[in-house]
């Protein structure tokens, strides 16, 4: 995201901290299934926690589906 | 666009957003992309606006969708937040508003199943569960008085993975790709505050002229469904029967509701089918063919219990007899059903796995109980499970474009 940040704080600095804090809670949510340097399987997921990283991550998705627009590809 | 399309683009971004978590976790990505900007399907006019939600009392339509949600907003204000988004494109849909023409370089702000040029002719329903009112959103105190997670009452197996939700979206529409449509609408909009529960859909056959005491409509036994109910479009019969009143004891943000019953009711058919005729009718209590009650001859004739009283026509275990033995308390303490069929494959056994997903809207859960108390022990039992559902409240109507659904009870 940060590769897009210089743009986006000119054309749409509500984007972008709307993805940052998005992606800031999707991070959160997938922390505590770090195990060095991968990640638990999916199945340790407890149920709540899937339902908040599915949650979080189709939030983030709705969010970034703005981005082409957001950067100007036309 | 130099090579960098949009979706590309969306599952890189996904990807870094991850941080190498695919090897892990399934990463849900966004909406496929949709081609064009639409809005479309019959002319059923609804109005959004107004006391009540529209799409309890409307007549039975075509195609119906149970749609049964987690709520995992983190506070009372992003449960606001969602519901507020529920609403306003409830709103769009319901009223069947052409959607803003969008930069081609956004996606869509529709999904384009319908096409361009017609109303959606959907209504959607919004209710909530007992499980909402729970310490997340300090509403503990603000539960309607009889809301409770539905216990078992008869016959029940209740899958865990199809019973009860925070919030439970009813969708009625003429057509089954307006259900689609309006299933996808309304959670692209709230993808951060609700999770899917469980989904059911299924179908009725609508009435061309609804006509009280008669319906052409029928259950996946080939019974009559829906000759006793009430008459929707009869407001003075709907206040006392469906619609909670400022003198019912609920919480005042509660008025303008009503108790909606669902039961994912399974048939086995395979067994049903093999029974004789006479044996069918006798459980249920009705002639199979013309819906008349046994021993009449007309579907819109009444039972006459008081000169039955043995069960010699109609037996007294008969299905009919026992949800509405035609007392005085009976009569004003009837439900409006609003259910209809549904069909979702075969199971292991290689039985057709289909049934009735039961609605009822009533103004006293109490009203749906004492039915669900007599039908207990029925003979009916031997051909159906009730394998899902749960006990919903829906909410107040919105009365105007800053209201939104809910706003009573999270305002309050």
């Amino acid at each position: 995201m940060e590769t897009f940040a210089p743009v986006l704080e000119k054309r749409d600095p509500e984007l972008l901290e709307a993805a940052r804090t998005e992606i800031a809670a999707v991070e959160a949510g997938l922390a505590p299934y770090r195990r060095g340097a991968g990640w638990a399987p999916y199945t340790k997921l407890s149920d709540a926690d899937r339902d908040v990283l599915t949650a979080r991550l189709g939030a983030l998705a709705e969010t970034l589906s703005r981005l082409p627009k957001a950067l100007g590809l036309s | 666009m130099s090579g960098l399309t949009r979706r590309g683009m969306l599952q890189t971004t996904l990807a870094v957003a991850a941080a190498g978590a695919a090897g892990g976790c399934a990463v849900g990505a966004g909406d496929g992309g949709a081609a064009s900007v639409a809005s479309a399907g019959s002319a059923t006019a609804r109005q959004f606006h107004g006391a009540h939600q529209v799409g309890v009392v409307e007549h039975p339509a075509a195609f119906g969708l149970l749609a049964a949600f987690r709520v995992v907003a983190p506070d009372r204000g992003a449960l606001a937040q969602t519901l507020r988004a529920v609403s306003a494109e409830a709103r769009n849909l319901v009223d069947g508003r052409t959607p803003e023409p969008v930069d081609p370089w956004e996606p869509p702000s529709d999904t384009g199943v319908l096409g361009v040029g017609q109303r959606t002719g959907v209504s959607v329903t919004v209710a909530v569960g007992a499980s909402l009112f729970d310490d997340r959103f300090g509403l503990r105190r603000a539960r309607p008085r009889e809301l409770t997670v539905m216990p078992y009452l008869a016959n029940d197996r209740l899958d865990p993975d199809r019973t009860h939700g925070d919030v439970l979206v009813t969708l009625q529409a003429d057509r089954p790709d307006a259900l689609q449509h309006a299933l996808r609408q309304l959670m692209r909009r709230t993808r951060s505050g609700l999770v899917l529960h469980w989904v059911l859909d299924g179908y009725n056959r609508p009435d061309e002229r609804p006509t009280p005491g008669r319906t052409d409509n029928r259950n996946l036994m080939g019974f009559k469904d829906g000759t006793a109910n009430p008459d929707g479009t009869d407001p003075a019969l709907m206040s006392q029967l469906v619609w909670v009143g400022p003198r019912d004891g609920e919480p005042a943000w509660a008025v303008g509701g009503s108790y909606q019953a669902v039961r994912k009711i399974r048939m086995f058919v395979e067994q049903w089918d093999r029974a004789p005729l006479r044996e069918q009718e006798q459980i249920l209590g009705r002639h199979k063919v013309s819906g008349a009650p046994l021993g009449s001859s007309r579907e819109e004739d009444e039972p006459d219990y008081a000169a039955d009283p043995h069960g010699r026509q109609i037996p007294l275990d008969a299905h009919i007899r026992l949800a509405n033995p035609r007392t005085p308390h009976a009569t004003a303490t009837r439900m409006l059903r609003r259910g209809f069929s549904y069909s979702r494959g075969f199971d292991r056994a290689g039985q057709l796995d289909r049934g009735l997903a039961f609605v009822s809207y009533q103004r006293r859960l109490e009203h749906f109980l004492e039915v669900a108390r007599r039908l207990k022990g029925e003979p009916l039992e031997e051909y159906t499970v009730t394998e899902g559902g749960g006990f919903f409240y829906v909410l107040p109507g919105a009365r105007s474009e800053r209201d939104w659904l809910g706003r009573s009870l999270l305002e309050a």
